[in-house]
């Protein structure tokens, strides 16, 4: 039995439906005159990469001429020229040891004022935050008392928490305040507090 | 009159013949590289430049090829590489090349005719891993021996064995569902 039998024999036990799709398949067409034409444009392409190739290396080792003749001596003068600075006192230097250390101070710095950050942004998340409990004879504030303190530090307290204190302390004003709406209209009108309305487009900004 | 692996081994090693070998060496194998890689992708033009890629680097790597393999292993690891390298660079367009043709078949026919079924094949042969992938066209389009197989993919031909049955199973799944 030749290997094409063995192949096809095998295929057939293992799945006479793709057998039947192997015999059946139209063959692969190519472009004519492809395989004929395929080495030149191998070769073609060669020396294109070949020649692009090239022309990078020559890029890259072009350095203008005598660079690397007063390379060291360049160097060397802008390093004593910023060492004369020094003595001048125009640029006070960090000993080496010291700067160090204050790299290592400033590291720790950073890291205990995040630490204490989260610490206090969790305190002031707490859910039990105790609200004007005056039984323990600790915190005997009043509402108002929160409230303008809140207020005045707002950036410090979510919403929700400013709306719980406030709300007492609006509840209060708006049951202090008894004004009809026409009594109003009326002293607005008198007053002439009307804006014009050019003056209301006016860009704030 | 074609020459023997040997004979273009030989040619290669004298620098004033290197082309002369190349050429020597793509007439005996560009028609068998061109139809294996060819089954990997769904067109011409993908095969074209999996194969120019593959006879780009042999003549890059020839000088070091040490005859450790047969030249025809060689050849045949690099392309199968290259056109794995090739569809996972350009996965996503080779699934939608496969689908916009299928679905001109289906606008065409009401049945299943053997260029929709060939279209219905290379779909799930692109959807079994690399390794199956290989295997697979080796032996089914490729028609292949184990051992060469094994020589190529330096796999042991146990190995081959099993993977070319999954991948059968698989295929057959997907072209019956």
């Amino acid at each position: 039995m030749n290997n094409q039998t063995d192949i096809l024999n095998e295929l057939k036990e293992l799945s006479p439906f793709l057998l039947q799709v192997k015999e059946t398949e139209k063959p692969l067409s190519v472009p004519a005159h492809y395989f004929e034409d395929f080495t030149d444009t191998i070769f073609a392409e060669i020396k294109t990469k070949r020649g692009f190739l090239e022309t990078l290396q020559k890029e890259k080792t072009t350095v203008p001429p005598a660079y690397f003749d007063k390379f060291a001596d360049n160097i060397i003068a802008k390093i004593k020229a910023e060492e004369a600075l020094v003595e001048k006192g125009k640029i006070k230097a960090l000993p080496k040891q010291q700067n160090k250390v204050f790299q290592l101070f400033t590291r720790v710095a950073f890291a205990a004022s995040v630490v204490g950050a989260m610490f206090f942004i969790k305190h002031i998340q707490n859910d039990e935050l105790p609200l004007n409990n005056c039984a323990d004879g600790i915190a005997c504030l009043t509402q108002e008392e929160i409230y303008n303190y809140m207020n005045a530090n707002s950036h410090e307290f979510d919403v929700q928490q400013i709306q719980e204190v406030v709300k007492p302390v609006v509840d209060t004003i708006e049951t202090k305040i008894d004004i009809e709406s026409k009594d109003a209209t009326k002293y607005i009108e008198e007053n002439k507090l009307i804006l014009e309305f050019d003056d209301s487009s006016t860009d704030i900004f | 009159m074609k020459l023997t692996d040997e004979e273009i081994l030989l040619q290669f090693k004298d620098p004033a013949s290197k082309e002369k070998a190349f050429r020597n060496l793509l007439s005996a194998y560009q028609e068998r590289l061109y139809y294996h890689v060819r089954r990997y992708v769904h067109n011409h033009e993908d095969a074209n430049d999996i194969l120019q890629n593959t006879c780009i680097k042999v003549w890059n790597a020839i000088d070091n090829f040490r005859g450790e393999a047969a030249l025809y292993t060689w050849l045949y690891r690099i392309a199968g590489n290259e056109a794995i390298t090739f569809l996972n660079k350009n996965k996503k367009r080779n699934e939608v090349d496969i689908e916009q043709t299928s679905a001109q078949y289906r606008g065409a026919s009401d049945g299943i005719g053997a260029d929709e079924m060939t279209l219905k094949l290379e779909r799930a042969i692109a959807s079994l891993p690399d390794k199956q992938k290989q295997v697979f066209i080796m032996r089914y389009y490729d028609e292949m021996p184990y051992e060469k197989m094994a020589e190529i993919s330096e796999t042991s031909v146990g190995a081959l064995k099993a993977s070319y049955h999954h991948a059968v199973k698989k295929i057959e799944e997907i072209l019956t569902a």
